[in-house]
């Protein structure tokens, strides 16, 4: 190969491989929301705080770069707002829940509802303020949605 | 059940500053393996031809990483005594683990590279340099890492299984 090739050759390297960390970067902290209603409900409820109107569950792994960040973020969050409260999982004890819930990456936290249902997904690391954005709004709805029962 | 907390926890920006120079000279082994992508005929001659030599280096020093602990390795040792004292404080740790974990994937990557290059298959050295090339990039660059990513779709996909 001559010199232009092979110049081209890492320059389309280096090229594809900004490419692939943009893609990611731009999926980092990407929230979800669709509110769930399935039966069975999506989490098992062992894994769901009940006294809360809302858990994060957090699934983590043993090979993982931000759980540390994110769990600092929830904790803080959990101990703050009144009804939040916080869980971790790792997701080798749980491969079936892994897959049903089509968990791809760590860290992923799940909004759920005392009822084992999804409100919201965060997938990866998210900024504090983002997290704090999709918890009030969960809870916002939550409590609009316990009023319902009410009448 | 939980993944415990670390106190242990490291600078994140030490593996990152460590996976720099990695890519950089990743990217010298491409450059220099292009040249003479198909192996020499000779046993002899392949094992001395440059850039099998510097990738070996890279693969020993992977092999650091994943087997001594990333705390150990020179690049952390470097980054320890000359990066960090001129950094302010890190806004979050990392546990040690996962890029124990990359050094290890790392090193499996350029070891393939190593054994394609011995058994004369042209553009093995080259394409085990860029794929490990674009781990190190990525890792440096955007702080991903690719093989705790592939952990969890291997967990995921049902391939790795929770010790019984």
């Amino acid at each position: 190969m001559d010199t232009l090739a092979i110049f081209l050759t890492l320059l389309s390297l280096l090229f594809v491989a900004t490419l692939v960390g943009l893609w990611w970067k731009g999926n980092q902290g990407r929230v979800t929301r669709a509110p769930s209603h399935a039966v069975p409900p999506d989490v098992p409820l062992e894994l769901v705080d009940k006294q809360a109107l809302l858990t994060l569950l957090q699934f983590s792994g043993p090979f993982c770069s931000y759980c540390d960040a994110m769990r600092g973020i929830l904790t803080r969050l959990a101990e703050e707002l009144e009804g939040v409260s916080h869980r971790e999982v790792d997701i080798t004890d749980y491969p079936d829940l892994t897959s049903a819930l089509r968990i791809s990456q760590t860290p992923t936290t799940l909004l759920v509802t005392p009822s084992g249902h999804l409100h919201s997904r965060i997938r990866g690391a998210a900024p504090a303020a983002t997290v704090r954005e999709e918890v009030d709004h969960a809870l916002e709805y939550r409590k609009a949605h316990s009023d319902d029962y009410l009448i | 059940m939980t993944t415990s907390s670390n106190p242990s926890g490291i600078d994140p920006r030490g593996p990152r500053f460590g996976a720099g120079i990695t890519a950089v000279l990743l990217l010298v082994v491409i450059g220099v393996g292009l040249t003479n992508p198909q192996p020499a005929n000779a046993l002899a001659d392949r094992v001395t031809e440059p850039a099998f030599v510097l990738l070996v280096a890279l693969g020993a020093l992977f092999a650091w990483g994943a087997f001594a602990g990333v705390k150990r390795h020179p690049y952390g040792k470097l980054f320890a005594a000359a990066v960090r004292p001129r950094l302010s404080p890190p806004a979050f740790t990392e546990a040690p683990e996962p890029p124990t974990f990359a050094q290890l994937v790392g090193f499996l990557v350029t070891a393939t590279g190593v054994l394609l290059h011995l058994i004369g298959v042209p553009y093995g050295l080259v394409g085990a340099a860029a794929a490990a090339f674009i781990a190190a990039f990525l890792n440096s660059v955007f702080g991903l890492c690719l093989g705790c990513e592939l952990y969890a779709l291997l967990v995921r996909a049902k391939v790795i299984r929770a010790k019984a």
